[in-house]
């Protein structure tokens, strides 16, 4: 029997997924890949065509499928010499473009129909998924992916940029306020410089904290028997910064340990106790990300530069909100040691704080919907829907779905680790194998895998 | 490596998922029930409460209790707070790392290779045993040692 699969969401998330399933499958399936642009791997990661922006992953993690790590790379030597020769960092922008030459090379004539609509709503059958689109059609099917990311709204809030779609401002002597300071508001910086900026950029966040810049590949081989799991965060931490202080002393680099922890950090959340990880949030996620996502050394370079110019400053503080008086904007920034928000004057503000945020009341489209009725519920933290460990929704009651799953970004309160490529493939090859055998839970060793 | 202290921690958790959801118990009483020594539970006690795995109650009333149900809380987890990292040879172990003395090469030394699986295989064993586990083991061997009294 031929299954109809399909996928909401056409970003990098459902692409691999789509790749993957043509790879895993048979032959005897069909995928619709429902993505209102139209285009697709072009999600919030990869609509740029800045060749500043670059991947904080070297390439040779960026293959579309776990079990050919280097088809990205074979990819890469062949369209784009010119990334091979510049350094394992490469431009975002060209991933749609390989994302797309791996469907075309998987997907059987005629197997892969990529609909330019929304998703409204999936509905579990006995023997089926029923997927709603926004224009009240509905399509049949058999299996149900949800790759939509999550929590992004399209535009931006009020009078706050989105860093993704936004121009960059006419006025090149404008003075540009970003909220947040991770790696959106490098980008951002970056693209204000490539456009030719003179104007002051102020970059706010709560802590202030800049990502660090990568170094050499060297991971410490650490195994699941040395992590403490199970254990607070509390208890974690110090095991952590005590490990890093250990291989310091020994002439090593605190990334290799990052980079070391990196293939477990899945196992470690799976097993973090829920106020462990609540705490994790509170205190330590800021931290945590400034090392764990670093940036290119390139890029670093340019940003060390106009911090040390002066054109770019970072400022401790928490942004309440935004006015308009005029034509001029202010930002309510409340700094630590004040007792009232002082407003910063912009001409743009932009809104970089990132897509890891806690589920407010008003959900964006399809995870909104699947919440309210009842297909879905939200992880504990609110960090996305929730998920068995096998990538399954589960339903309002807590029951796992066996014909609806996820992938990417909108995992993230259950992995943790789920928003970059080699994760994605790696959950993309489990549904895909899942779906490839009927639908029935993957043998226990390939399960083992991904926590 | 398992300890003394590992031992006896491992006891006192599988004292503490017996006792009733909402009591404590008294350090005390898990050191008579066992033999062991009063003050080295307590130090056990204390390490637990330090990764997260037991909770105390201050006062007369006071004592300790799981800081989860017994089903969350993995055997291997507990050991590595009370041990440090399992493995059954401290070369195999990248976090407590020990050079052995009379080591010539250790990147091909065939105990150390043999000893990397074992610690993966301990981990296996342990990480998927919870106490909830563990008691139900103890349950069902003592059941087949009073069957084996009656027949006997």
């Amino acid at each position: 029997m031929t299954h109809h699969i399909v996928i909401a969401g056409g970003g990098a998330s459902g692409a691999i997924m789509a790749a993957n399933l043509f790879r895993l499958g048979n032959g005897a399936l069909r995928v619709t890949l429902v993505e209102a642009s139209g285009e697709v791997g072009k999600g919030l990661a990869y609509s740029t065509s800045n060749p500043s922006h670059l991947f904080n992953v070297r390439s040779a993690q960026l293959s579309a499928f776990s079990g050919t790590p280097d088809h990205f790379d074979r990819w890469l030597a062949i369209h784009h010499p010119e990334f091979t020769r510049s350094g394992p960092f490469v431009p975002r922008g060209i991933y749609s473009e390989y994302l797309e030459a791996a469907l075309r090379e998987t997907a059987p004539v005629g197997k892969l129909r990529i609909l330019p609509q929304s998703c409204v709503g999936m509905r579990e059958l006995e023997h089926g998924v029923e997927v709603t689109l926004a224009d009240g059609s509905s399509l049949p099917a058999h299996f149900a992916i949800v790759a939509t990311g999550f929590g992004v709204k399209e535009e931006g809030e009020g009078l706050l940029s989105n860093p993704w779609t936004g121009v960059p401002p006419e006025n090149r002597d404008a003075r540009v306020v970003i909220v947040g300071t991770g790696l959106t508001m490098v980008d951002t910086v970056l693209s204000l410089l490539d456009n030719g900026h003179r104007g002051k950029i102020v970059a706010v966040s709560r802590r202030g904290l800049l990502p660090q810049r990568h170094a050499l590949h060297r991971p410490l081989q650490l195994s699941t028997a040395d992590i403490p799991l199970g254990a607070s965060v509390h208890y974690l931490s110090r095991w952590l910064t005590d490990l890093v202080r250990m291989h310091v002393r020994n002439g090593g680099d605190w990334r290799d340990v990052m980079d070391g922890m990196r293939p477990h950090i899945q196992t470690v959340w799976r097993y973090l106790p829920t106020e462990s990880r609540e705490r994790f949030l509170r205190h330590a996620a800021a931290f945590w990300d400034v090392h764990r996502h670093r940036m290119p050394p390139a890029q670093a370079e340019r940003i060390d530069a106009v911090l040390e110019s002066g054109q770019l400053e970072i400022v401790k503080g928490r942004f309440l909100s935004a006015t308009r008086c005029g034509d001029r904007l202010f930002a309510d920034i409340l700094r630590p040691g004040w007792d009232e928000p002082g407003p910063f004057k912009a001409d743009v503000i932009y809104d970089c704080r990132g897509v890891r945020r806690r589920a407010d009341q008003d959900l964006p489209g399809l995870v909104g919907a699947l919440v309210e009725s009842g297909a879905a519920r939200l992880e504990k933290l609110g960090l996305g829907l929730e998920f068995d460990r096998s990538c399954a929704l589960i339903n309002g009651q807590g029951e796992p779905s066996s014909r609806i799953f996820g992938i990417g970004p909108v995992t993230l309160g259950t992995f943790w680790e789920s928003i970059a490529v080699p994760d994605i493939r790696e959950q993309a090859r489990q549904i895909a194998e899942r779906i490839a055998s009927g639908g029935r839970l993957a043998a226990q060793g390939s399960v083992a895998r991904l926590p | 490596m398992l300890t003394m202290k590992g031992k006896y921690g491992l006891k006192a958790l599988h004292y503490l998922s017996g006792i009733p959801e909402g009591t404590v118990a008294q350090s005390v009483e898990i050191a008579e029930t066992y033999g062991m020594s009063k003050k080295f539970l307590d130090a056990i006690l204390a390490d637990l409460r330090n990764g997260g795995f037991v909770e105390t109650r201050k006062g007369r009333a006071g004592g300790y209790r799981l800081a989860h149900r017994p089903e969350e809380i993995m055997v291997g987890h507990a050991l590595r707070v009370l041990d440090g990292p399992l493995a059954p040879i401290s070369c195999a172990s990248r976090t407590a790392y020990h050079r052995c003395r009379d080591c010539a090469d250790e990147a091909t030394c065939p105990v150390r290779l043999s000893m990397l699986e074992v610690r993966e295989a301990i981990a296996s064993v342990l990480d998927t045993k919870s106490l909830a586990d563990m008691r139900s083991m103890v349950e069902a061997a003592s059941l087949e040692e009073d069957e084996f009294l009656e027949i006997s």
